[in-house]
């Protein structure tokens, strides 16, 4: 049948087969026949199927050994054909029990091609627990089992039994009141969209153009509709917006059209009666259909609510391990094991240089956490706690990590609730390798300003290297001279142009050397001049005719010749065509003083050189060209200029003039070749989704960062969390400020259940009920899995002790000062001494606090501040300030105030020309605002304006309003590193009353009065 | 920078890159240029032909649609630049058979490059621009279809001249070209000087081989000769015109493509100037009709070509009752003639030419004052489910026996007319017919 093996070989199946105990596998059949033998000790009979689960280390040791295994699934099959023996019944050979294996605790070890298994009893399940080489060696002693051995996946990637999908399911569709509420905000926000669109309307229109500022033209089709549209807008300006479809009405009959093209915009009517749509992005050249609909806006509401809808449907559906976790956990039930997995060491020299330092316990924990997280982490960042660097040391860890890998399996999505945030996050993740790149529109245009700025530094710091050498002259000079001609090859320059460039190069002798420079300037005057004599259209006619009338026959001569001659001599611009010799010659021809003969051999020899001449000059203008001449400059240019940077320029000067080259010129090869590489995409919440982002991340991401995950609306946040598939990583701090909502949807709810539950959940952050949540499943899986970062450098320690009792201690969250010395705290105010903290006291009789519209203002207040802000400012040229207030009629009036005080301009903006709020950076020393703008700032010296005040008189109980929450005051009292002032009625704070509803500001007032603070009435 | 041998520089000193070759023959080539979509570059195979070239440079040709020289190129290699737009290819490719290898000469080949009435307006244009040289006095040449430029479109005809190399003034003939074989007038054989007549002869032989796909003389006789002798008979006059009314020696044979052809393609008023041509003026030149003739009569056969109803892509004349290629039958066609005079005495007919009732029709200087030199539409008639729109130029003004304005007419039943009186400023008023000739 084939040939008999090797000697050795065979002799040793001789010596098994008489033995009698062995099983032979067939592996390779065909002419080379390849045999798989084993021998054993034994038999054993095992009467049920035996199931062995194969958990994410297995998975990653076996694609360690063996690279074609892409998924878990992979690696199943590829076990159960190494290990399980083919055959008519299900076999497989384990290693004798030793002594050291006892069978009780279900321990063995597989024997397959290659490999052994370690296999072991775990909670009651049989799993592998590791793979290691195997080769057969005589004295292993080997049983064969005659049994079914089955391999199941354990992975967390592990495909969803029918099973746990139900399990899921039901989850979510359990009475889970905190996303019930949710859900039904989210419905009634589209409702309030819808009916907001259709209170506007539709109307269909036949003709659309494009105007030249960008808007589009609408032209109604004659219909009670239009003139309801028209009606309705009037001479407001409203959301609108246009296509074939009508979003808010599916019931709109659209005819054949399948475009699904729309603009949004603000739109208006004419006087004409049409409709102008002024696009509110940037549309490129959609092609509108020429008939369609102009309707109330509200397709960018229905994306906005489909995207919420998609996550969520995916967080139902369990599509990936962090969000099925997340729906566990957040449904009260235990979490999903999560199994054994390779474990990665937080520290490296890249976190620490990244961190600027050696990270404090709890922010090396919260990095271990991160970067190990088999699913969800959650770090809470009090104030000056140093969050955002934990993330760019998280960044940067699993970028250094995963650094084998592609770039595509292993990206991380830095995301959060606004375009602001995701710029800051996009900065500060940026660890000075590849940028994050920000995907998304912002007011409809693409933020690029985050990799623009990054480009732009990289081309300075290169500069930089060669700013002031001769070496960086030499080699600017030369790209010049490359970049002149290479525009002058390539696009066939005008005259001007050409005698420029000439002159560019004249005045360029060390780069050229004299003789060139010479040549160059020698030629752009002949071109000059040659270009002046060509003249005009009608001139060139002219001279022309008279040219050719001039007679060279002697026939013709004799007629007229001495008339035609007169005519063109007496023609100034013929004239002016002719040398010294033909002037003379015409002169005398035109006064007939010449002989026949002689005439007309000269009215010849005039003509023909007078005509040349004006048809070349009129060539000359008529093809914009390149002459010889001047190209033979340009090449002794550039070799000279060549030859003087290979004399004066070193190799490597030379090497990073050409890669800046790239950085500078390819904006768009840059650019595509970050988004290939870079480790990290940024984008809003709702961006994450969006095409652009799609077109670059096909995969999930194997990690999302969620920055201020607190401010995000709960519905918003589960967009990210759903596309991770490696896990999901939230950071914020429910103690500042929550996510912002719809106020007029919050009574609609209210209305409809228990008021009291539905104001707990609209004001509690998804982030805050995680926070607690993911506490409790630490207590069931002993996974940790939430994280306070708990020492804050940012704040004087009196401050920070002060903020960490009043906001954090209560809830047994606790952060401690980094920096336990005073004096670097100080800000050297005169007037306020060494304090760290004051009350400037502007009591009732100063002035009333008024409303201002739905907000209050309190201008004597402001007035105060506005004078303390700028001798403070005077004072000292290093500090920044922030004014802060909890009302936008008081924000509105401090900025009033700076305007009389002439700080600031109309719009709200500093006073450009006020050279004291600007810092030496040209950056802005001072912010004024409502405190929803200051989450993530920080400044020097901050003045907090409470606003409120007690009417002088009046037996009323004192109104706090807004202060009472908890959560903005952490957010304004904690933004200063060196001194808060508080400007407000301090017989307002000081009250039992206030102890009771206000206690932060009550105690620091009393704060105040202490060592480190300071009273004063102004 | 290049300095390959695709480079040349002109005496303005402007540097070309050459691009392909368009046309060669016995004195240079033709080549477009790279990056200047409207010039092409002619280099002489004899420099001392540079000379004649300058004389010719010097010419009054701005306006014509003639590819002369612009500037000059001497040096190492010596030529001159030239005016062509670049959608232009030369006339040989698609419309002549077997002089360039062989070529199927069949109803649908013919119909396919254009048919009937592409090859009568290049054969007008042809015509039109011969006369307008020669009323400037001077002669072309060498006219023959390597320097006939035509539209690479099919449905344009613009034409152009080029090679202008030989364009000679008749006070001071340039004899040394006897012309293109196939395309000489037989006296120049003879040594006679070239002059607009014998350009007149070489016009004819263009027109006729456009047309009709044969030489004038390329009959029975000449396929019974050897190739080259038959030429060469041909070029010298020797043989009888094909269609000659005395000896029929030289007939096309029986059942050849253009025995078959030959009274669709030719006008009555072409066949007269043919014979005028090739029988009486084929060795004495003063019997021939001028260039201006030529002119008339292919514009005047060009106005009557209609289309075939059906769409089979025929054009033939409007005489012919049905589609000579499918049989279709002719329908009503829209006739508009034009006269001198006015209501009351209308005077001999100027111009009769088809009123299209599918496309624009432009009423040209042309036909109304035989103005070959302005090609703006003096009136456009668009056709209407109902009749004609009347769109005259701004001060031109049409109206009817009444003395009103008319903007639109029906189109009159068989045997009536409506008439009209076209009048425009600084020029002889004139009278428009509008007829139907009912279907046969």
């Amino acid at each position: 049948m084939c040939d008999p093996p090797e000697p050795d070989d065979l002799e040793w199946l001789q010596t098994v087969a008489s033995a009698g105990t062995y099983v032979v596998e067939l592996l390779q059949p065909g002419t080379d026949v390849v045999l798989r033998v084993l021998t054993f000790d034994g038999i054993q009979h095992w009467t049920e199927p035996r199931e062995i689960g194969v958990d994410d280390l297995i998975v990653e040791t076996a694609q360690r050994t063996n690279r074609s295994l892409k998924r878990s699934t992979d690696v199943i099959d590829w076990l159960t054909e190494t290990i399980c023996l083919a055959g008519p019944e299900p076999m497989a050979v384990v290693v004798a029990s030793s002594g050291t294996h006892d069978d009780k605790n279900g321990a063995f070890r597989l024997v397959g091609a290659g490999i052994a298994m370690d296999v072991k009893l775990l909670d009651e399940r049989l799993v592998a627990s590791r793979i290691v080489r195997y080769r057969p060696r005589a004295e292993r002693r080997l049983l064969l089992v005659r049994g079914e051995i089955r391999f199941s996946d354990i992975s967390r990637t592990a495909p969803l039994s029918y099973m746990q999908q139900q399990e899921l399911r039901q989850l979510a569709e359990e009475n889970n009141a905190y996303l019930a509420i949710w859900d039904e905000y989210n419905q009634l926000e589209l409702n309030a969209a819808a009916a907001a669109a259709r209170d506007i309307g539709w109307a269909p229109y036949d003709r659309v153009s494009r105007r030249a500022d960008g808007s589009w033209e609408f032209e109604l089709r004659t219909h009670l509709r239009s003139d309801a549209l028209r009606d309705r807008i009037g001479s407001e300006t409203v959301g609108l917006e246009a296509g074939a479809k009508v979003a808010f009405d599916e019931t709109v009959d659209t005819g054949r059209s399948s475009t699904t093209k729309v603009i949004i915009g603000l739109g208006r009517v004419t006087r004409q009666g049409t409709i102008v749509i002024t696009p509110s992005a940037d549309d490129g050249d959609v092609a509108l259909p020429q008939s369609g609909h102009v309707a109330g806006a509200f397709t960018l509401d229905k994306v906005r609510i489909d995207r919420r809808n998609r996550a969520r449907e995916a967080i139902t559906d369990g599509t990936t391990v962090p969000v099925r976790q997340l729906a566990t956990i957040l449904g009260d039930k235990p979490p999903i094991p999560v199994g054994r997995r390779r474990l990665h060491p937080p520290m490296s020299a890249r976190v620490r240089e990244v961190l600027g330092g050696q990270p404090t316990p709890a922010q090396l924990q919260a990095i271990d956490m991160a970067i190990n997280s088999p699913d969800v982490a959650l770090i809470q960042g009090p104030p000056g706690t140093g969050k955002t660097r934990v993330i760019a040391a998280i960044q940067a860890r699993l970028a250094e990590i995963n650094r084998g890998e592609s770039a595509l399996a292993r990206r991380v999505l830095l995301t959060s609730y606004q375009h602001d945030a995701v710029a800051n996050l996009v900065q500060a993740a940026d660890d000075g390798t590849l940028p994050p790149v920000k995907l998304g529109r912002q007011d409809g245009r693409e933020d690029q300003s985050h990799l623009a700025a990054w480009t732009h530094d990289l081309i300075k710091r290169l500069e930089r290297r060669h700013a002031t050498s001769h070496s960086g002259d030499i080699l600017r000079a030369q790209r010049e001279l490359a970049d002149r001609t290479d525009y002058y090859l390539n696009v066939n320059p005008n005259v001007t142009e050409t005698v420029e460039l000439l002159g560019w190069i004249e005045r360029h002798v060390d780069l050229v050397d004299a003789g060139i420079a010479v040549d160059a300037g020698r030629a752009a005057r002949r071109l000059t001049y040659e270009l002046g004599a060509a003249g005009a259209r009608v001139h060139q006619e002219r001279i022309l005719a008279l040219a050719r009338r001039l007679r060279t026959t002697a026939a013709g001569y004799e007629d007229d010749g001495a008339d035609t001659a007169r005519a063109a001599f007496t023609t100034q611009s013929f004239h002016d065509t002719l040398d010294g010799e033909q002037r003379r010659n015409l002169e005398a021809a035109a006064r007939g003083d010449l002989s026949i003969d002689e005439a007309i051999k000269s009215m010849a020899a005039i003509r023909d050189s007078v005509i040349d001449r004006v048809l070349d000059s009129r060539a000359r203008a008529g093809f914009v060209s390149r002459f010889p001449e001047v190209d033979a400059i340009l090449q002794r240019a550039r070799n000279e200029a060549q030859r003087q940077v290979d004399l004066q320029v070193t190799s490597v000067d030379r090497v990073v003039a050409g890669f800046r080259d790239v950085v500078e010129r390819q904006p768009a090869a840059v650019h595509d070749s970050i988004m290939a590489h870079t480790r990290a995409l940024a984008a809003t919440c709702q961006q994450s989704v969006s095409g652009s982002m799609r077109d670059v991340q096909s995969v999930p991401f194997d990690t999302v960062i969620v920055d201020e995950a607190a401010r995000a609306n709960p519905l918003d946040l589960m967009i990210p969390l759903a596309l991770a598939s490696g896990r999901a990583i939230l950071v914020g701090d429910h103690r500042q400020l929550p996510q912002l909502l719809d106020e007029t949807i919050a009574p609609k709810i209210s209305a409809r259940h228990d008021s009291v539950v539905v104001r707990n959940v609209l004001s509690r952050s998804l982030f805050e009920r995680l926070f607690t949540k993911l506490q409790d499943a630490e207590r069931r899986d002993g996974q940790k899995r939430v994280i306070t970062l708990d020492r804050q450098y940012r704040m004087h320690p009196v401050l920070g002790t002060f903020i960490n009792q009043q906001f954090y201690a209560p809830y047994g969250e606790h952060v401690t000062n980094g920096f336990s010395d005073e004096a670097r705290f100080a800000h050297g105010l005169t007037r306020y001494s060494g304090a760290a903290c004051g009350w400037l006291d502007v009591p009732p009789e100063s002035g009333p606090e008024v409303r201002a519209g739905s907000s209050f203002s309190r201008p004597a207040e402001a007035t105060v501040i506005v004078n303390e802000l700028k001798d403070a400012l005077e004072e000292n040229h290093d500090l920044t300030f922030g004014v802060v207030t909890f009302y936008k009629g008081q924000a509105a009036a401090i900025w009033r105030e700076m305007r009389e005080a002439g700080l600031a301009d109309r719009d709200e903006t500093l006073n450009s020309s006020y050279p004291a709020l600007w810092s030496s950076r040209g950056l802005p020393r001072v912010r004024i605002g409502t405190v929803d703008a200051f989450q993530g700032r920080e400044f020097d010296v901050v003045f907090l304006s409470t606003t409120r005040s007690r009417r002088s008189g009046s037996r009323q109980r004192p109104q706090f309003g807004f202060l009472v929450l908890p959560n903005r005051l952490c957010v304004a009292m904690s933004r200063q590193r060196r001194l808060l002032v508080a400007v407000g009625d301090s017989s307002m704070y000081s009250t039992d009353e206030a102890r009771e509803a206000l206690p932060a500001l009550h105690a620091f007032f009393e704060l105040t009065g202490g060592e480190h603070g300071l009273r004063r009435r102004p | 920078m290049r300095s390959d041998a695709t480079l040349v520089t002109d005496d303005a000193g402007v540097n070309f890159t050459l691009g392909p070759l368009i046309a060669k023959g016995g004195q240079g080539a033709v080549y477009r240029v790279e990056g200047y979509p409207e010039v092409a570059i002619k280099l002489l195979e004899r420099p001392e032909d540079l000379e004649r070239i300058k004389s010719v440079r010097r010419l009054p040709l701005d306006g014509l649609p003639v590819a002369a020289p612009v500037t000059l190129i001497q040096g190492r290699r010596s030529g001159y630049t030239m005016r062509l737009a670049s959608d232009m290819r030369p006339l040989r490719e698609p419309y002549l058979p077997s002089d360039f290898g062989p070529r199927e000469t069949t109803p649908r080949w013919y119909s396919e490059t254009g048919g009937l009435r592409r090859r009568l307006a290049i054969a007008a244009n042809t015509a039109d621009v011969i006369a307008k040289l020669h009323g400037l006095g001077l002669t072309y040449v060498d006219l023959n279809p390597n320097n006939v430029m035509v539209s690479v479109d099919l449905t344009r005809d613009v034409t152009w001249l080029i090679d202008c190399d030989n364009l000679t003034s008749m006070s001071k003939p340039k004899w040394d070209v006897l012309g293109f074989r196939g395309y000489a007038a037989p006296e120049r054989k003879r040594k006679a000087p070239p002059s607009t007549l014998a350009d007149a002869y070489i016009l004819g032989v263009h027109v006729f081989r456009m047309l009709v796909l044969r030489h004038p003389l390329e009959g029975a006789m000449a396929d019974a000769l050897d190739g080259n002798e038959a030429r060469e008979r041909m070029d010298r006059g020797d043989l009888p015109y094909v269609a000659d009314r005395d000896d029929d020696s030289n007939r096309l044979a029986r059942g050849t493509f253009g025995w078959g052809i030959f009274d669709l393609v030719l006008s009555k008023q072409v066949q007269r100037l043919c014979r005028q041509t090739f029988s009486e003026g084929r060795l004495d030149p003063t019997k021939r009709p001028g260039s201006a003739r030529w002119r008339e009569v292919l514009f005047a056969a060009l106005n009557n070509v209609i289309d075939c109803p059906a769409p089979c892509g025929w054009s033939y004349f409007r005489t012919v009752k049905a589609c000579p290629s499918c049989g279709t039958p002719s329908g009503a066609v829209a006739l508009l003639s034009v006269y001198g005079g006015d209501f009351e005495q209308p005077l001999s007919e100027r111009d009769t030419f088809v009123v299209s009732q599918s496309i624009d029709t432009a009423v040209l200087p042309r036909h109304l004052w035989g103005r070959f030199d302005q090609h703006d539409a003096v009136v456009t008639l668009q056709p209407t489910s109902r009749g004609l729109e009347i769109k005259p130029q701004h001060d031109v003004t049409l109206t009817d026996k009444s003395g009103k304005v008319t903007q639109r007419v029906r189109l009159p039943a068989p045997g009536r007319v409506v008439r009209l009186k076209l009048e425009a400023p600084g020029r002889p008023a004139r009278m428009l017919a509008l007829r139907t000739m009912a279907a046969s």
